[in-house]
């Protein structure tokens, strides 16, 4: 793959980056960072991706680990007992009850939802996007629907 | 509900995440210069090279200390732009600390109260040749965190010479009581370079596995950039999970307070009070205040505009830009602040938004008001011609 190819396809992937990004990472800032740094992490290592298949995946996967290391940071840098942790914040056009909703689940759960049901990928490779087993990401996501159901039935009971 | 209402929890990709991929994709140069200033000091860790006291080599230029930080690479000349301005406002500072471990001594400090810059630079110093440390530093400035550090980097590290550390941040505490706690542990083994996760060859549970295998063996995995890998705890500190894993143990803690002065770059501030509306084609752009001094710099300003989907375009950042004449890279690190579009009274579509601009490399004179967009390169195309020239003038 040509370097503009593999920026094309780059290009191409913004919206899940943003989607990724925001999943994990409650501050525009630090999401921005997070696709800053993947892909220059990716760009450099772009050469090492022996199927371009995967790429997606790939870089996905790239950018859940800056999330992870900003996140680490973060925990030093702001530890909980000082400041609290600030909450996450939608997007200018998002639904703020499904944002909610989907916010109310623990990573281990939002993560896969929003692979599977909002990127679109199969069970399988959120499964090797997220390193964890198959039936893993199937239980995951029964309890995910079941509680994202829950928190939006109860926010429209109270309205 | 259907789980394709999830897509609606995000909404539209903000500008600003387009943009943000575009430029990454282009300023491969600049982010390779970011990269290696913000891991300045890492690097003596990671990569076991020693910083000699005194001085760092910089393109040609001997730079030291804070100044290291205000300046930039010219992509085309190659040269190194220092922001000279800056220089004779640092601080001298003198708050030393000697224990069982380490000596530390605090020579250089900046605070600019226009976006509430911080910038510190200390020197630690292990004692005794025996042993191997392992430092952590959290930091405060009135009470609070420094927010947006460009170089985090100095908080985890390997000791093993005297090293120089560069902080910079933005206060946002209240007051300038400054505290750097420093956690000083002793690892328990041989530091041993752990490679990294493969996507392609291991699993998650197998990395960790590959990280407790060299605990057991009495090592002390450490990753590329210097920090040490151990398995998370959940509710834990890092300097926790260390001691728990088993690869280091409590040396000493220490913590150093002290009073940054905001005297220096206040009495030598620029400031825009020229024409204050500009129209351009579908926006207005109303300055509400323009404060540059030569550390950091605030620019607030509203925009209007007759539709909402624009407004809300600008919200996520990009179209206003304020350039110093020839400057393309001004700016270390700027943090906008929005407010989300409100309806004004005539119907219009007005986005406040307020830049926080903390490194600066240059102590512009005059800033060139422009709008712009990003073409597909991430190259800005101006949308008014030359843009409009605001001259700033001294404020003493």
């Amino acid at each position: 793959m040509t370097k503009e190819e593999f920026e094309a396809r780059i290009i191409a992937m913004q919206d899940t980056l943003y989607r990724v990004s925001a999943t994990l990472l409650r501050q525009p800032c630090d999401r921005e960072d997070a696709i800053q740094e993947c892909i220059y992490r990716a760009l450099k290592k772009r050469e090492t991706l022996r199927d371009d298949r995967y790429m997606q995946s790939w870089v996905i996967r790239i950018l859940i680990n800056e999330c992870h290391s900003i996140h680490r940071r973060a925990k030093w840098e702001r530890p909980s007992e000082r400041l609290p942790e600030p909450p996450p914040m939608p997007g200018p056009d998002a639904d703020p009850a499904v944002f909610r909703a989907l916010f109310s689940l623990d990573e281990k759960m939002r993560l896969p939802m929003v692979l599977h049901y909002v990127e679109g990928y199969p069970v399988e490779e959120v499964a090797k996007i997220m390193r964890i087993p198959t039936g893993t990401v199937k239980s995951r996501l029964a309890r995910a629907r079941e509680k994202v159901r829950n928190e939006m039935e109860k926010e429209a009971a109270e309205q | 509900m259907k789980m394709d209402d999830l897509k609606n929890a995000f909404g539209s990709t903000p500008e600003s995440v387009k943009q943000c991929v575009l430029r990454s994709l282009h300023e491969e140069p600049r982010r390779e210069y970011i990269m290696k200033r913000k891991r300045l000091m890492s690097l003596a860790i990671a990569l076991a090279v020693i910083l000699a006291l005194g001085c760092a080599a910089f393109a040609g230029t001997r730079l030291e200390g804070i100044a290291t930080f205000f300046g930039y690479i010219n992509r085309e000349t190659g040269e190194t732009v220092v922001n000279e301005a800056v220089i004779g406002h640092i601080q001298s500072l003198n708050e030393t600390y000697e224990g069982k471990t380490v000596r530390f001594t605090l020579t250089e400090g900046l605070y600019s109260p226009v976006a509430g810059s911080v910038s510190l630079f200390w020197t630690l110093e292990p004692l005794g040749e025996e042993e191997q440390y392992y430092v952590l530093c959290n930091d405060s400035v009135g009470g609070a965190a420094l927010e947006c550090c460009a170089a985090y980097d100095v908080t985890e590290y390997f000791l093993k010479s005297p090293t120089q550390c560069v902080l910079t941040g933005q206060a946002k505490g209240e007051g300038l009581e400054t505290e750097l706690k420093f956690t000083i542990l002793k690892i328990k083994g041989e530091p041993t370079h752990l490679s990294e996760w493969d996507d392609e060859k291991e699993t998650e549970e197998e990395f960790w596995q590959r990280v407790d295998a060299l605990i057991a063996e009495g090592k002390v995995p450490v990753a590329g950039d210097g920090m040490i890998e151990v398995r998370p705890i959940r509710d834990k500190t890092y300097g926790e999970e260390l001691v728990i894993a088993g690869v280091a143990e409590l040396a000493e803690e220490f913590t150093i307070t002290f009073d940054l002065a905001d005297i220096n770059p206040v009495d030598e501030m620029r400031v825009y009070e020229g024409e204050k509306t500009f129209e351009f084609d579908g926006f207005t752009v109303c300055i509400n205040e323009l404060v540059v001094s030569p550390a950091d710099s605030c620019i607030s300003f509203d925009i209007l505009c007759d539709e909402e989907s624009l407004a809300k375009d600008i919200v996520c950042g990009g179209f206003v830009r304020f350039c110093p004449v020839g400057e393309e890279y001004w700016m270390g690190a700027a943090y906008p602040r929005f407010i989300a579009p409100v309806r004004t009274a005539d119907g219009r579509w007005k986005v406040s938004v307020t830049y926080d601009v903390v490194e600066q490399l240059v102590y512009p004179e005059e800033l060139i008001l422009s709008i712009a967009k990003y073409d597909a390169e991430g190259k800005p195309i101006p949308l008014t011609g030359e843009g409009v020239r605001l001259k700033l003038t001294d404020k003493r």
